[in-house]
């Protein structure tokens, strides 16, 4: 944003080895407790200005990492570094002024906006507690960021019942944009909207990254989509990182066997390409987080596991070029 | 020529809400040939799951309404008969698979239970002989451990499993026709994946004619024949895969084929989206119903529905850029490919 400071460090989020970890009640009487390793061990960075796209099946992960980095969970292990300052131990005080730097946008655009506030008021919200404006100057800025997501000054003063689900979305957005963030985590923000709708979004947040220099951590089940919009891409499954790679070299040269499937799981709207392609389709479901499988988690849908998967567990290795990939067939 | 299963004439489908009358299905025509895969594709709120409800006589009545129309299915309307002869049809020659597996499973009996009530109801099987072809069916869409599972309940299925309890029960009396509503958009793509790979593979193996409906298009293009694309209560374009793909004639069809990134391309081009939303079917537009989110609208557009027009064998497509006289527009520059 403010290209002159040369303070402003070039990652904006750096993800140490990040856990995790859910007690859940089990038992007949719930008197045992079992862990839920939703997220188990990650890291990655986001560089100021990219959208990094994390992808995986329903249950992998990816939403609680988006909200442990944003600390409305608190992690069990590792460090989430926003702007070069840990802020994965801060007190609720200490964290306060961070806060604004990083917002979200949620998937459900009818469940994320309260029904009972007006458009503007929705928007305001967030400035009322983080930034020190007058009351006309927050209507002004309400108003401008309105403009900037397309939506008109009459609309202020409406409910979120009088929108289509579109709409509704821009006004998540422009509540996530009021508090100046430099970070937005958009969790499936398209996955509930019609397909011309969602191209309307989704060229929408690029245009305002363009403008704002805003940088995303773009979580979605849609691999075209996420393909589209981000500049690297994180697989994840059952709450590791497999591989992350620049999004056109993972597609064009996915190396481990789970984004392999994957990418070839998505029909593509052509029916040519479909009658040539190759397919691998993947036996039975994802196992439980509970008590994942030893060795790599992936192994026990794998088509090429070794005996060697049960031991080891694979690192995220480099294999060149910014990829990095998480599996024993490319150590 | 191929055998006519399905002749749907003429289908006019009306809800009485507080607001006004809605307009959900607004004469909707076509066809569906033994064993084939007819694919519905179109946007929320257009009327393709009424359509297809309808076809099952599954509407409620009132709030809903069958207007007007025809549903011809073995040589009788569909919308002529008495409930009872209807529970004939239903379930048994015509089975349905809906968008979620969670809810269209009863969670207070056993899979089993529910697999083995529309083989004693229209096959009247016995006990067990109704289980043992329970077993077979779960085999058939690749549940391991079968005879187990019958016993167990929906919640102890995974998403995926449950929809492919779902067919097993859809198909578990042979039905001529399948109606799968969004059957694997609740779920994730690998299990996305094996459903759509089971349907071709039962389609193949039973030759039952399928009727999907998605938003998908590229479900569509991996497993359908023909292609219709409904818009505001109205099929606005018809014709086969390739036809749609390769050729497509409507603005609302290269709108929807242009929104969507695609997988398998380097460059990243910018989505092309439709603007606007959709028209109220309580009041809908005079003339064509796309006209305000279309590029290409002219003054008649506003006036006056547009005609079907056959293209070419088969495609037809309802918009007034296909008149003599109207300007001519090629898709791949419309939409900058």
């Amino acid at each position: 944003m403010n290209a002159g400071e040369g303070a402003v460090p070039a990652t904006v989020l750096e993800v140490k080895n990040l856990k995790k970890h859910f007690a859940m009640k089990a038992g007949l009487w719930g008197s045992d407790y079992r862990t839920v390793k939703a997220v188990d061990g990650i890291s990655f960075h986001i560089s100021r200005g990219e959208t990094l796209g994390l992808v995986g099946e329903s249950g992998c992960g990816k939403t609680t990492v988006g909200r442990v980095i944003t600390r409305i969970y608190e992690p069990t292990a590792g460090s989430v570094i926003f702007n070069g300052r840990d802020i994965s131990h801060l007190s609720e005080q200490a964290l306060f002024p961070t806060r604004r730097r990083m917002q979200m946008i949620f998937q459900d655009p009818y469940a994320s906006l309260n029904p009972r506030m007006t458009v503007e008021e929705i928007v305001a919200e967030p400035m009322e507690v983080h930034l020190p404006l007058s009351a006309n100057e927050r209507r002004e800025r309400v108003m401008e960021l309105l403009e900037l997501v397309r939506l008109s000054p009459e609309h202020a003063t409406r409910f979120p019942h009088e929108f289509s689900g579109g709409q509704r979305q821009r006004i998540g957005v422009a509540r996530a944009l009021a508090a100046e963030p430099e970070l937005i985590v958009c969790d499936e923000p398209i996955s509930a909207l019609d397909v011309s709708i969602q191209a309307q979004v989704v060229n929408m947040l690029q245009d305002l990254q363009e403008r704002l220099g805003i940088t995303y951590l773009f979580i979605a089940h849609d691999l075209s989509m996420v393909k589209h919009i981000s500049n690297r891409v994180a697989v994840m499954y059952l709450g590791k990182i497999v591989e992350l790679a620049p999004s056109v070299e993972l597609y064009d040269r996915p190396l481990h066997p789970y984004t392999q499937a994957l990418l070839s799981a998505i029909p593509i709207p052509d029916p040519d390409v479909e009658a040539e392609r190759r397919r691998i389709i993947l036996q039975g479901d994802v196992p439980s987080p509970i008590d994942p499988p030893s060795g790599c988690r992936f192994r026990t849908r794998c088509s090429r596991a070794m005996p060697a998967c049960a031991e080891t567990e694979p690192e995220l290795k480099d294999a060149g070029g910014g990829h990095t990939v998480a599996c024993l067939l490319h150590e | 020529m191929a055998e006519v299963l399905l002749s749907v004439r003429d289908l006019e489908v009306r809800f009485r809400t507080y607001a006004g009358e809605v307009q959900a299905v607004r004469g909707v025509s076509f066809d569906v040939n033994k064993g084939e895969v007819v694919a519905l594709v179109g946007e929320s709120g257009c009327g393709k799951t009424v359509t297809v409800l309808s076809i099952m006589r599954l509407i409620q009545i009132p709030p809903g309404n069958i207007a007007r129309g025809s549903i011809i299915f073995g040589g009788r309307d569909l919308l002529e008969l008495s409930e009872s002869e209807m529970q004939h049809v239903r379930g048994n020659r015509i089975a349905m698979v809906f968008q979620d597996p969670m809810t269209s499973l009863n969670p207070v009996f056993s899979v089993g239970n529910q697999l083995c009530e529309p083989l004693i109801l229209h096959q009247h099987l016995a006990g067990g002989a109704a289980m043992k072809r329970a077993v077979q069916m779960l085999e058939m869409v690749n549940i391991p451990n079968a005879r187990e599972r019958l016993g167990q309940y929906p919640f102890q299925f995974s998403g995926g499993m449950r929809q492919r309890a779902m067919i097993a029960m859809a198909l578990s009396c042979n039905p001529e026709l399948l109606i799968a509503d969004e059957p694997s958009t609740a779920l994730d793509v690998t299990i996305q994946a094996q459903i759509i790979d089971l349907l071709t593979e039962l389609k193949r193996k039973m030759d039952t004619a399928i009727m999907l409906i998605t938003h998908d298009l590229g479900v569509v293009a991996r497993i359908a024949q023909k292609v219709m694309v409904m818009y505001a209560g109205k099929i606005i374009e018809r014709g086969t895969v390739r036809d749609i793909y390769r050729q497509p004639r409507h603005p609302y069809t290269w709108g929807l084929l242009a929104a969507v990134p695609r997988l398998d391309t380097r460059e990243k081009k910018r989505l092309v989206p439709i603007y606007g939303q959709p028209p109220d079917l309580i009041d809908p537009p005079k003339g064509c119903a796309f006209w305000q989110r279309c590029n290409y609208a002219m003054k008649i557009c506003t006036e006056m529905e547009p005609e079907s027009v056959t293209v070419s064998d088969g495609h037809e497509v309802c918009c007034w850029l296909e008149h003599s006289m109207a300007p001519k527009v090629e898709w791949g520059r419309a939409v900058g490919q």
